[in-house]
């Protein structure tokens, strides 16, 4: 199992945790992700906000742990290091660098691509990025076909209402029609969430509150 | 015709003489001189009065010169004009700023009942003004009495105090042969406009724009370029440019006027000027291809329109932008079916490397004073463009040129040097300390990523130390390098810039747009059309690419106020030192020394500019060196890659042919 650290300042924190809505919110924070893999600047100590896991085993998840909460997806590359750098490749093989991340942002944000309704516009949008290459296409269509998996643990005393909102939850999935939560008995941490989602390691069970 | 004087006004035997006497004046000391009879932009104005001038001068008086000898006439003249100064500036505005004419009227209007005695040093006296806030609204005056209309919230009338207020506070006034322009019909359908980028020329269509627009309320016009990014912001800036010139009249966009690009989408008709005229002719529209170039479906159209009996046309005026981006039969199409005028403005030397400036047509306007650049950024930026200070030149141009694009050449033909300089432009002079550093490099040593990085927070800082009034917008790094470096340098400046500064970064290769408040950060691709009081760029090497030095060129012409130039000591230390001592020499005489390279190099250069077409897409070139070459459909792709990632896209041929050679032979074995 490979396990990688990355500690955040609140300016690094700010681009990978919008509000999570739709799945071009996911494909952002890939995005974002990727570039801060890439072209880590490490804050210091005083000014740490988050920390940023990536674990890649036979399950590849990113955690990002802020405040009190911890919120995971899918990350659907392979991760290698080559020269000290860290490459994240789309399941085509297409290497997300700075390039291939901008694009693809400029193509959900600038394009607003995933809201075209003209299958031209959609052609016109890969013609107005900088340079049309074939990659990007791959890599964007390799994260449009991506499962996010998306699961937030949460610790909200604010809201807590019995079981009906947890004092210690899980949010899963995002999408309004989709998501619902599991009640935690104890608070948890990110190594405790990361074991639930691990497929290797024993399973947890479901039971119904009382 | 100079690009100091204009005249709109009737010259004759009284007034002559005083007006050949300004003319040479406006020469001698770089000053705009106009010359009118009445407030130009609108048509409403008209005086009973006769054979009188006005002639304004910036941060002078307004002198109002009387030749009729009927006194009692011309005060009456004068008191209608001022009154008519104050309606203007009621329209745009100005009023609340500069106030009514009577708390100016007698500080900055002159007047003299008897022309014929007037003298030029009468006149300079006579038009001093020793208060710097009258001077102030005096230029304003001036502004508003030629139509160059500024927006009195950004200028505002109050005097700036430091250099970067007064650059963002500067009053543009429309020069002699914007003027003319813009107010002066000439009888011709094609009428065309040229000069260097940050001469202007958007802005002149716009104001042309407006003028025709605003002549008929039935004709029909369109604003188009090439590009359709460009197209978008355009058509972006014309509701903000009416409502600014306070037009009253409303836009009716895709009735009246359109602004898109000049090819457009099949699914919608008002897409492109292309597409609209074949809608409007019934005529099939093309699709890009690589058969379908824009020349080949202007052409097809325009052999199809032709044919058509008893036809009309689609548009009364065509104005069309970055002229220099379109092949003849676009223009030819324009001509065939616009009623009255094409307005075509473009850039004689948007590429460093077009193998001909002075152009097949030589232009009815050429703009060579380029107001946003400082001359002596200008002439680094050529000089860095083509290799000026290096052993081995990139460029080299002919003396005619040279001119064209605003130089002054003095040459000493036995030694082959050449003095090359450019006139000083008055809006630098008034604010500017002539040993002002509006260059600077700033070298790296070491890991090139990180240091540059930290290179630029340092520079920011120091812009902002010198400068307490500056906004992270009014700052723009670019990135020269080639596609991937350069983006990963903008992530991690990003995060600098944040933690450091705390200061918001528009990363505008993503978003394609400017952001109040936030620093513009880009690579080369995304550099046309910005202007800002600072620019940073960065590049590790200068490399040899003509594409590269194209774009170093522009990105150093992109400042009002000063270019940073940063770059790595230790990887090519000799064209460092070359450019290093090049600066220098600009810097303390204010022109560039070079040595015109030998007859037989010149062609050389010319043959290579030649050969390589600047217009084609990286994709392109190399597809068309696979068909040179035979290159079978099977291994195109991968080889694509490889040789895009080998030569960092630039378009190399022998490179890129060495580099398909090589692989494909292995790609053969394997």
């Amino acid at each position: 199992m490979k396990k990688i650290e990355f500690y955040l300042d609140q300016f690094q924190l700010a681009k990978i945790s919008p509000p999570i809505r739709t799945k071009s919110d996911i494909m952002l924070v890939w995005m974002q992700i990727a570039k801060l893999v890439s072209a880590y600047f490490p804050p210091h100590v005083d000014h740490v906000a988050a920390k940023l896991t990536l674990i890649i085993a036979k399950m590849n998840r990113v955690f990002i742990e802020f405040e009190n909460k911890t919120y995971s997806i899918n990350m659907p590359f392979s991760v290698s290091e080559a020269d000290g750098q860290i490459v994240l490749k789309t399941r085509s093989g297409i290497a997300v660098d700075s390039f291939v991340s901008s694009e693809i942002i400029s193509l959900i944000q600038t394009e607003n691509i995933l809201q075209q309704e003209e299958v031209w516009g959609w052609i016109e949008s890969f013609e107005n990025i900088s340079d049309f290459k074939a990659e990007v296409w791959v890599a964007f269509r390799d994260l449009v076909a991506a499962e996010d998996a998306y699961l937030r643990y949460d610790h909200d005393p604010k809201n807590a209402n019995k079981h009906l909102h947890p004092l210690y939850h899980l949010d899963v999935f995002y999408n309004g029609g989709a998501t619902f939560k599991m009640g935690l008995e104890n608070a948890i941490d990110t190594n405790k969430l990361a074991d639930i989602l691990d497929v290797t390691t024993d399973c947890h069970y479901v039971t119904q509150a009382t | 015709m100079s690009g100091y004087f204009f005249l709109q006004a009737e010259k004759n035997d009284k007034n002559g003489k005083l007006l050949d006497d300004l003319k040479v004046w406006s020469e001698e000391n770089h000053t705009q001189v106009y010359v009118i009879d009445r407030p130009l932009g609108d048509n409403k104005y008209s005086y009973s009065h006769e054979n009188f001038l006005v002639i304004l001068v910036p941060k002078r008086k307004i002198l109002i010169v009387d030749f009729s000898n009927d006194e009692d006439s011309f005060e009456d003249l004068v008191d209608d004009f001022v009154e008519d100064i104050g309606s203007i500036s009621d329209k745009y505005r100005y009023k609340d700023s500069i106030g009514r004419p009577r708390k100016w009227k007698s500080e900055i209007v002159w007047e003299v009942n008897n022309g014929e005695e007037l003298n030029l040093a009468q006149f300079e006296a006579g038009t001093r003004i020793e208060d710097p806030g009258f001077e102030r609204i005096a230029e304003l005056v001036v502004s508003l009495l030629i139509g160059s209309i500024n927006d009195i919230d950004r200028v505002r009338v109050d005097v700036p105090q430091n250099v970067l207020e007064k650059v963002k506070r500067n009053i543009v006034l429309f020069d002699a042969d914007q003027t003319r322009f813009v107010y002066k019909d000439l009888d011709k359908k094609n009428v065309w406009i040229q000069g260097l980028s940050g001469t202007g020329k958007t802005e002149l269509l716009l104001h042309k724009l407006k003028e025709i627009y605003l002549r008929d309320d039935n004709s029909k016009v369109i604003m188009t370029c090439h590009n359709k990014i460009l197209a978008e912001s355009l058509r972006r800036r014309i509701p903000d440019f009416f409502n600014f010139m306070k037009v009253e009249k409303q836009i009716l966009w895709d009735e009246r006027l359109w602004c898109v690009h000049a090819w457009g989408s099949s699914y919608d008709g008002d897409s492109g000027a292309y597409r609209y005229i074949c809608g409007f002719y019934g005529i099939p529209f093309q699709r890009y291809s690589r058969i379908n170039t824009f020349e080949k479906v202007c052409s097809d159209a325009l052999i199809a329109i032709r044919a058509i009996k008893d036809r009309k046309f689609a548009f009364d005026f065509m104005l069309v932008d970055e002229s220099q981006d379109f092949p003849d039969s676009f223009f030819e199409l324009c001509e065939e079916v616009s009623r009255e005028k094409v307005f075509i403005a473009g850039d004689i030397f948007q590429s460093i490397f077009v193998d001909t400036i002075t152009p097949t047509i030589s232009p009815d306007f050429l703009l060579s004073k380029c107001y946003r650049t400082d001359p002596k950024t200008l002439m680094f930026a050529h000089a860095l463009g083509m290799g000026l200070f290096e052993p081995k030149k990139l460029r080299w141009l002919d003396d005619d040129e040279w001119k064209a694009c605003g130089y002054l050449v003095e040459k000493d033909e036995e030694e082959g040097r050449y003095t090359l300089k450019r006139e000083p432009l008055r809006r630098f002079g008034d604010f500017i300390e002539p040993n002002f550093p509006s260059v600077v490099l700033k070298k790296t040593e070491g890991d090139f990523t990180a240091e540059a990085v930290q290179e630029v927070v340092n520079t920011i800082r120091q812009i902002a130390v010198d400068n307490p009034t500056v906004s992270p917008d009014d700052i723009g790094v670019i990135f020269l390098d080639d596609a991937n470096s350069s983006y990963a340098m903008a992530d991690m400046l990003e995060q600098v810039v944040a933690r450091e500064l705390n200061w918001l970064v528009n990363k505008a290769h993503e978003t394609k747009r400017r952001e109040n408040g936030a620093l513009f950060v880009s690579n080369r691709n995304n550099v046309k059309g910005l202007e800002f009081p600072f620019v940073i760029c960065v590049t590790k090497k200068i490399s040899d690419f003509y594409s590269y030095r194209n774009a170093l060129y522009m990105t150093m012409t992109r400042s009002f106020l000063q270019s940073y130039l940063v770059l790595s000591e230790e990887c090519d230390p000799d064209v460092v030192q070359h450019i290093s001592a090049g600066l220098a020499h600009i810097q303390k005489n204010g022109c560039m020394e070079v040595k015109k390279p030998q007859e037989d190099e010149i062609k050389d250069l010319k043959t290579e500019i030649k050969y390589t077409d600047k217009n084609l897409s990286f994709y392109d070139f190399v597809t068309e060196i696979f068909d040179e070459m035979e290159i079978l459909p099977l291994f195109r792709q991968d080889l694509m890659k490889i040789v895009s990632v080998t030569t960092g896209e630039d378009f190399d041929r022998d490179k890129v042919r060495e580099v398909i050679y090589f692989n494909h032979q292995q790609m053969k074995k394997g």
